[in-house]
C-alpha cells in the first residue's frame, strides 16, 4: 500500500483562504495586521525564510517590514530595537530570527519580545503558557504539524504520538501542544531522541510519528509499522545522486517509508509549507487581541 | 525478590542534612535563606501543613516569615501583602498555602508572585524555563520524584518512563525535567492519561511508573514489566477492613507488585515526605541564585 501524501501547499491555500477573510474584516475597521522580523546579520537560512515570510505576507494582506541589524550589533542595541516594537501600536507580531551571531544573548533577547506579541512562541512565558494550556500563541513550525495532521483527518486524540527530537524550538512544543485537554490534542505522548538505545522500538509503536531529529534520512522503513501517519519536520540539505545538485530532503527516507506508512508529509511540500502561514494566523490573533 | 522501597522519610532526611550544612556556609557569607508563606484563614489542613514548613525552616537554618490573614481579607489586601514580599530583600521565596477562600483568584495571587521568587514552581516564566532547559523553580512533587530516584542510584538516561497524570502539578513539570539532556534526565518519556486506551500497553514497557490519579490499585502486577521502578504519588482514605482505621493509600497495588517490581515507593512515607524538604531546597536555591552564587 501507498501512503496518502498529506499536501502542505494546499492545506497552507487552504488556511490562507480563511485568514483573508479575517483580515478583510479587520481592515473594515482600519486595522492592518503587521508582523516585524529581526534580522541580525545576514544567515542565509534566516534571509531564505525572510523572502517566504514577505511573500506569503503580501499574498495574505498582512503587512509585514524587516528590522535588520549589522552581524555586530551590541546586545543593547538589538534589545533596544525589541522594546521598541513592543511599543508601536501599529506592530502586532514581532518575530527575532534564530540563530543570532554568538556574541549575542539568545535567550535575554525572546524573553524581551511582549508575550503579546510573541507570535512565534519563542519567549520562556509563552513556552510555560503553552506546557500550562493557557491562551499562548505556538511556535509556527509545531503550530503547522497539528494543523496538517487535523485538516488532513488525522486528528491525535486518543492517539499514541511519538516525537523523535526533543528541541526547544520543535519537540518540546509538540509535546506541549499534544498532550492538552483539547481538541486537536489529548493524545498520549512519548518524546524521545536521537541517541536513545532502542528507539525502533519505541518509533514502532506509534500511531502518529513525527520526525524532528534535523538528520537526513534518519527514519527508515523499519522503524515505521505498517498504517503509522508519518510527519517529517526534518531539512536537510544533500546532493542529488543524479545532477549533483543540492536538494531538500527531510529526516524520512521517504521512498521506503511511503510504502508502509499510511499517510505521510513530502519535503519539500509538506510541514515547511504550512510554517509561514502558521506565523500569519497568530500574528492577526494578536492583531485581533491588541486591537479589542 | 522483593521490590527495594524508597524511603522517603531516609531520603528527605539525607536531603536536610546537606541543606543545613549549606546554610552554613551561607551564614558565613551572611545570607540568611527567608521563606515567606501566606496562609489565609484557619483552615485546619493548611495551618497543620505550614507548621510542618516551619519546623522544617527552624531544622534546615531557613528563616520563615508567615503572613497570617484573616478569612475575610480582600484581594486587593491580599496582593498588597504579596507585593510586600515581592520587594522585601530578606524574602527569597514565597508560597501561599492553598485552597485560599472562595472569594480570592488563587489564580491572581499566585500570578501576582514575582517569579525569581515563585519557589512552587507555578509562573509561566518559571514553566517555560524549566521546559527550555534554564534554571527555574520546579513543583516539589516533580523534584521530589526525579530526587529520591537519582539518589537511590537510579538512572534515567535511555530509560522510558511512563507517566500516568497530565496535570500542571505533576506530569507536565515531571516530564520537563527528564527529557532534559542532562545527568538527571535524558529519558524517554510518555505522559498518559489515566482514561489512554490500552495503558497496559504503555506501562508494561516501562522502566519507570509514575503514577497520581488517586485511584486505589490503579496499577497492578500485570501491568508492569518485572524490575520496574514505580514512583506512586497517589493518596486515598480506605478504612483497613481488620482494624477499622482510616488508613492512606497509594494508586500501586503495593502488596500485589512487590515480588515483582524492582523499586517503589511507598505510601505514605515515600513521595509525600519529600515535599516541604523540596521547598527547603527550592528556598536556599532561590537565596543562592540572589546572592550570584550558582
Amino acid at each position: 500500500m501507498t501512503a496518502e501524501i498529506i499536501d502542505g501547499r494546499k492545506i497552507a491555500a487552504e488556511i490562507q483562504g480563511e485568514l483573508k477573510q479575517k483580515i478583510n474584516g479587520l481592515q473594515a475597521k482600519g486595522i492592518v495586521p503587521k508582523l516585524v522580523t529581526i534580522l541580525v546579520g545576514d544567515d542565509p537560512a534566516s534571509l531564505s525564510y525572510l523572502k517566504g515570510i514577505t511573500r506569503t505576507c503580501g499574498e495574505t494582506g498582512l503587512v509585514t517590514e524587516a528590522a535588520k541589524l549589522p552581524a555586530d550589533a551590541t546586545q543593547k542595541q538589538l534589545l533596544d530595537k525589541i522594546n521598541e516594537l513592543n511599543r508601536d501600536s501599529n506592530v502586532h507580531g514581532i518575530l527575532l530570527f534564530l540563530p543570532l551571531p554568538k556574541h549575542l544573548n539568545a535567550l535575554e533577547a525572546e524573553s524581551a519580545i511582549s508575550p503579546e506579541k510573541d507570535v512565534d512562541g519563542t519567549n520562556p512565558i509563552s513556552a510555560g503558557k503553552l506546557l500550562l494550556g493557557e491562551d499562548t500563541f505556538y511556535p509556527s513550525t509545531p503550530f503547522g504539524v497539528q494543523e496538517l495532521l487535523v485538516r488532513s483527518g488525522h486528528s491525535p486524540e486518543g492517539k499514541h504520538v511519538v516525537i523523535v527530537g526533543r528541541s526547544n524550538i520543535v519537540g518540546k512544543p509538540l509535546m506541549g501542544i499534544f498532550v492538552q485537554k483539547s481538541k486537536g490534542a489529548n493524545a498520549t505522548v512519548t518524546v524521545c531522541h536521537t541517541a536513545t538505545k532502542d528507539l525502533v522500538a519505541i518509533t514502532k509503536q506509534a500511531d502518529i510519528l513525527i520526525a524532528a531529529m534535523g538528520k537526513a534520512k534518519a527514519v527508515t522503513a523499519d522503524m515505521v509499522r505498517e498504517g503509522t501517519v508519518v510527519i517529517d519536520v526534518g531539512v536537510n540539505f544533500m546532493p542529488d545522486p543524479v545532477t549533483g545538485k543540492n536538494k531538500q530532503v527531510g529526516d524520512v527516507d521517504f521512498e521506503a517509508v511511503k510504502e508502509k506508512a499510511s499517510a505521510i508529509t513530502p519535503v519539500p511540500g509538506g510541514t515547511g509549507a504550512v510554517t509561514s502561514i502558521m506565523l500569519m494566523v497568530n500574528t492577526v490573533k494578536a492583531a485581533e487581541k491588541l486591537t479589542a | 525478590m522483593a521490590a527495594t522501597i524508597l524511603d522517603g522519610k531516609k531520603i528527605s532526611a539525607e536531603i536536610r542534612e546537606e541543606l543545613k550544612n549549606e546554610t552554613k556556609k551561607l551564614a558565613a557569607r551572611g545570607i540568611i535563606p527567608g521563606l515567606a508563606g501566606i496562609l489565609v484563614g484557619e483552615d485546619p489542613g493548611s495551618v497543620t501543613y505550614v507548621g510542618l514548613k516551619s519546623k522544617a525552616c527552624e531544622e534546615v537554618g531557613i528563616k520563615e516569615m508567615m503572613c497570617r490573614l484573616p478569612e475575610t481579607v480582600t484581594e486587593q489586601e491580599l496582593l498588597r501583602n504579596i507585593d510586600i514580599l515581592n520587594k522585601d530583600p530578606k524574602v527569597h521565596a514565597i508560597f501561599i498555602q492553598l485552597p485560599m477562600p472562595k472569594h480570592l483568584s488563587e489564580e491572581k495571587a499566585l500570578a501576582a508572585i514575582v517569579p525569581e521568587k515563585d519557589v512552587d514552581g507555578f509562573h509561566a516564566m518559571n514553566v517555560g524555563h524549566a521546559w527550555m532547559g534554564q534554571p527555574a523553580f520546579v513543583p516539589a512533587v516533580a523534584i521530589a520524584i526525579q530526587e529520591m530516584l537519582v539518589r537511590s542510584g537510579i538512572s534515567l538516561k535511555d530509560k522510558e518512563v511512563v507517566i500516568v497524570n497530565v496535570d500542571n502539578m505533576v506530569g507536565k513539570p515531571l516530564a520537563s525535567l527528564l527529557v532534559q539532556d542532562n545527568d538527571k534526565g535524558r529519558a524517554n518519556v510518555t505522559l498518559c492519561y489515566p482514561t489512554t486506551p490500552n495503558l497496559a500497553v504503555y506501562t508494561r514497557r516501562a522502566d519507570v511508573v509514575v503514577v497520581s490519579v488517586n485511584k486505589p490499585k490503579f496499577i497492578t502486577a500485570d501491568m508492569i514489566k518485572e524490575g520496574a521502578v514505580l514512583a506512586d504519588f497517589g493518596g486515598t482514605f480506605v478504612e483497613d477492613p481488620v482494624t477499622k482505621k482510616r488508613k492512606t493509600v497509594g494508586d500501586v497495588d503495593a502488596e500485589g507488585v512487590k515480588e515483582k517490581a524492582g523499586a517503589i515507593t511507598p505510601v505514605p512515607g515515600g513521595v509525600g515526605p519529600m515535599l516541604v524538604t523540596m521547598l527547603m531546597l527550592s528556598t536556599v536555591n532561590s537565596a543562592k541564585m540572589a546572592a550570584g552564587i550558582v
